[in-house]
């Protein structure tokens, strides 16, 4: 299919020749051919944005070359890296709101919120909030942007919930010709009317309902186009409550984690459950690992709605950007230190905290300077007491310490084709580490070790992928060949030629030309 | 006095501004770092507004900046010293914010 020719460049285009592009976590950098940064212009009006991501398109198609969307640079993999062109859709954050009449039924008028692709975490909280609703779920952040979100298959934390993806009812994408496509899901969980569909019909949008094809799109690391809306199912505005406190990881923490045995601590189910540990706390005895004072325990709770909002610690409030960089710098100068060095991180970084009131009080914006960097690891609930020591064997036995903490969570299985969250209850290992270098080797060797162990896992795809140990055989035994083929046939419905949407990471993998 | 005087017009005060609602940035730092973006911006007074520079995309796309940060180091300090506080070096570091508010969904124009 040829491409269409650009013309002109619309308003809400600023294309930068040449330009240094890296990622928050700093452990990407490179130079980009072009990059457009997109806005909905003077007048901040969305269809503005949506014309200037077709131009854009456009103008790199007409050309034979190939980009990649570029949201709040939070990933740690390549998922978003094309140094050819790029989009950077982080301005385009607007509410688009729904008549009732838009939708197949017009009571979700009420739950359905749509929002432009470049919307962050934290402005989509205040969208619903300002709805009186909540997000279904969260996950530790809300610094990414729901499109990078979403496409990396950022799962969530909820103890009962699944994540991002399962969230989107429907997605508004440009393909790779700049053509227009509405994504959705047939049956009962249908979103739009019929005589939305005729209006979109007639202004050229292409409507596709198909359960199948949704799931691969939804967690699409930016191949199948770029995502200009968001459908997303929003609950009831609810309260909660959070508290993070320090506790032995024993035989009560242990069931509390992996057995749901939460009365084990004194709780009752939270909504979300973390427990953050300091690996090398943890020890070895009768095959049980154990730590004294090695976790960090975060759990949320709900509230009465209208609970009053209270908020306590953390008692240092040291500016963790540059905290971090000068305890980085420390742990590459002497990774001896690097165990001992663990347990003054972790608590000035992630340190206790007591807050109630309405759900954003939980998830304040974290956004800070400090390069780190990330991996995670997701398993069967059945696996995971296993997997958790398998890689504290590792850790304790590596050539070098990694400076980092590991997180454990779960969440529900997604639907979504390359969800890390694979399993009915999925459990997550995610490892936050400072940016020492050689991190990344060792982090890659703890995947060869693990794999040799047969334990089934997956990789979330937005984080660290071993620094070239992922490949597509492994991504197959992850995911199933057959799904991630099913997933490489969906992408031609909005990419016939495939040619023009990719990354360093979908390359790598096969998943693109 | 005049020593007095001429102390207080050296010493080490500077002040950096930001004025979206104008759309200008004007600042009297000497460097400049956006590593949002990652593009040098040589802004400062009088310095006209260049396409592709940073605040340019914020000013001219009708959004203000947001996430600005301004830090300095030890080797900054020392040449503020050294100079008797005429130079003084400041790392900004800014971008821009989204564009943000609600509007209904209608379907582009074909």
């Amino acid at each position: 299919m040829a491409n269409p020719v650009a013309g002109p460049m619309p308003a809400g285009v600023v294309k930068q020749t040449n330009a240094a592009w890296r990622n928050y976590g700093g452990n990407l950098q490179t130079p980009v051919g072009a990059l457009y940064v997109l806005t909905n212009g003077l007048t901040n009006d969305a269809n503005v944005g949506l014309k200037a991501i077709v131009w854009a398109i456009r103008e790199v198609g007409a050309t034979g070359g190939s980009l990649s969307s570029s949201g709040a640079r939070w990933s740690f993999s390549a998922a978003a890296v094309n140094t050819g062109a790029m989009i950077d859709i982080r301005a385009m954050a607007k509410k688009l709101g729904f008549n009732p009449s838009h939708l197949a039924n017009p009571a979700d008028a009420v739950s359905l919120v749509q929002v432009q692709g470049g919307t962050s975490i934290e402005q989509l909280i205040a969208y619903a909030e300002g709805a009186g609703r909540s997000l279904k779920a969260m996950g530790g952040n809300c610094g990414q942007t729901i499109a990078g979100a979403i496409s990396t298959g950022t799962k969530g934390g909820f103890v009962d919930q699944q994540g991002f993806p399962d969230m989107v009812r429907a997605l508004y994408l440009v393909g790779e010709d700049g053509s227009l496509f509405w994504l959705e899901r047939g049956g009962a969980r249908r979103v739009i009317s019929d005589s939305m569909e005729a209006m979109l019909t007639a202004a050229h949008v292409k409507v596709v309902r198909d359960d199948a094809l949704f799931n691969h799109a939804v967690v699409s690391l930016g191949a199948f186009g770029v995502i200009y809306a968001v459908v997303l199912e929003t609950a009831p505005a609810y309260a909660v409550k959070l508290s993070r406190t320090r506790m032995d990881f024993d035989d009560a923490l242990d069931a509390a984690t992996f057995d749901n045995d939460f009365a084990r601590i004194g709780a009752g189910r939270p909504l979300d459950f973390a427990a953050v540990i300091n690996p090398y706390r943890m020890k070895e005895t009768d095959g049980k690992w154990r730590g004294s004072g090695a976790a960090w325990v975060t759990q949320l709770f709900p509230m009465p709605q209208g609970t009053a909002t209270t908020l306590g610690g953390p008692g240092v409030s040291l500016n963790d950007a540059d905290l971090s960089n000068i305890l980085a710098t420390f742990a590459s100068a002497s990774p001896a230190d690097i165990p001992g060095l663990m347990d003054l991180l972790i608590p000035v970084l992630y340190g206790g905290r007591e807050a109630q009131g309405p759900f954003p009080v939980a998830y304040p914006l974290a956004l800070t300077h400090a390069p780190t960097l990330g991996m995670e690891i997701a398993v069967s609930s059945t696996d995971a007491r296993a997997m958790l020591g398998e890689i504290l064997k590792y850790v304790h036995a590596a050539p070098k310490p990694i400076a980092g903490a590991l997180s454990i969570r779960q969440t529900l299985k997604s639907e979504a084709t390359l969800s890390a969250a694979r399993w009915p209850r999925t459990f997550t290992f995610e490892w936050g580490c400072l940016a020492v270098p050689g991190t990344e080797e060792l982090l890659a060797g703890l995947l060869d070790a693990l794999e040799a162990t047969g334990i089934p896992f997956a990789l979330h795809l937005g984080q660290l992928v071993g620094n070239g140990w992922l490949t597509r055989a492994r991504l197959d035994a992850m995911y199933g060949a057959e799904a991630v083929e099913a997933w490489v046939q969906g992408r031609k419905t909005t990419c016939p030629t495939g040619k023009v949407f990719g990354s360093q990471l979908t390359r790598a993998l096969g998943l693109t030309p | 006095m005049k020593r007095a005087l001429l102390m207080l017009l050296l010493t080490g005060c500077y002040h950096v501004r930001f004025d979206e609602v104008g759309g200008t940035t004007t600042t009297r730092a000497t460097r400049v770092v956006t590593p949002f973006t990652d593009i040098q911006a040589p802004v400062g007074k009088g310095v006209p507004c260049e396409a592709g520079t940073f605040e340019c995309q914020c000013t001219q796309q009708g959004h203000g900046l947001v996430n600005v940060r301004v830090s300095g180091n030890y080797g900054y300090s020392l040449l503020s010293v050294f100079t008797l506080g005429i130079v003084n070096l400041v790392d900004l570091e800014y971008a821009c914010a989204p564009q943000t508010g609600e509007q209904p969904f209608v379907p582009p124009t074909p």
